[in-house]
């Protein structure tokens, strides 16, 4: 489910405070409109990545699930630590 | 005539309490990342999303005569491109003098920075926005004042990401 505009203010917000390690060459509304590409992406490619899934996970898994796990693969890959630390 | 100076530390910041239109900004300690004994100091860290301010209260230094200026020492958490507003306030109340409650004051109205490129090229680069005080609610020599310092982030105009980091607040004046 998209986010409302509200959600990706607080995505927004976020980015400013926990992504603050680099430098930031870009303003707060090039962010703002980024925040609103990428919620779009997931929305339109949201078919593409329940069909890239295995099927017994994808079967069982929520869309909540699903949605996470996405998240955590990005957050890994965007170098940031895993909340156990691992 | 000369300029004096009258400084105010972040350690000295007198905070809002966080309801409607009264958001503070987070005084932090900074430890440096150089070799040991690194450098510590204190910030106050405005957010980039909404108007966050913090005060002082001071007395007007004996010498004061005119031109009342903010000067903004600050850096940026992240951003190397885009424009943070300052504003800058001041109210000002003369002992034995003026006979209002000093408990309902209420600031002068606001003076409000141009749109102020913040350091390129390096986050954490100290830059300084000098802002006329042109507003100054009557300030005299002796006054019990206070002084008003935020940064504007809900503004359309300010545009830098991330927080801003004001290391120091200066007043200068022109002096008897």
């Amino acid at each position: 489910m998209a986010l409302t505009t509200g959600e990706r203010d607080q995505v927004w917000r976020a980015f400013m405070r926990v992504i603050a390690a680099e430098p930031c060459s870009f303003t707060k509304q090039e962010l703002r409109a980024a925040v609103d590409a990428v919620d779009d992406w997931a929305t339109a490619n949201a078919t593409a990545y329940n069909t890239a899934l295995p099927t017994a996970f994808k079967n069982a898994a929520t869309a909540n699930q699903k949605a996470a796990l996405l998240g955590l693969v990005c957050w890994l890959r965007a170098g940031r630590p895993l909340p156990e630390g691992q | 005539m000369a300029t004096g100076s009258i400084l105010f530390s972040p350690g000295a910041a007198v905070f809002p309490d966080g309801s409607a239109s009264n958001l503070a900004p987070a005084l932090q300690r900074v430890k440096s990342s150089g070799t040991a004994p690194g450098v510590y100091f204190l910030q106050l860290a405005f957010d980039a999303a909404a108007l966050e301010w913090a005060t002082w209260q001071f007395r007007v230094p004996a010498d004061y005569a005119s031109a009342i200026t903010l000067k903004v020492v600050f850096k940026m958490t992240s951003a190397v491109t885009g424009n943070v507003i300052v504003v800058g306030r001041l109210a000002a109340y003369t002992s034995n003098t003026d006979t209002t409650d000093f408990d309902a004051k209420v600031f002068a109205a606001a003076n409000t920075s141009a749109a102020t490129a913040v350091p390129a090229t390096t986050a954490g680069k100290l830059g300084e926005i000098s802002l006329a005080l042109s507003t100054d609610d009557s300030i005299a020599a002796g006054d019990m004042a206070v002084l008003y310092v935020a940064r504007d982030g809900a503004s359309g105009s300010d545009t830098a990401a991330g927080d801003m980091e004001v290391v120091e607040c200066t007043l200068t004046y022109t002096t008897t």
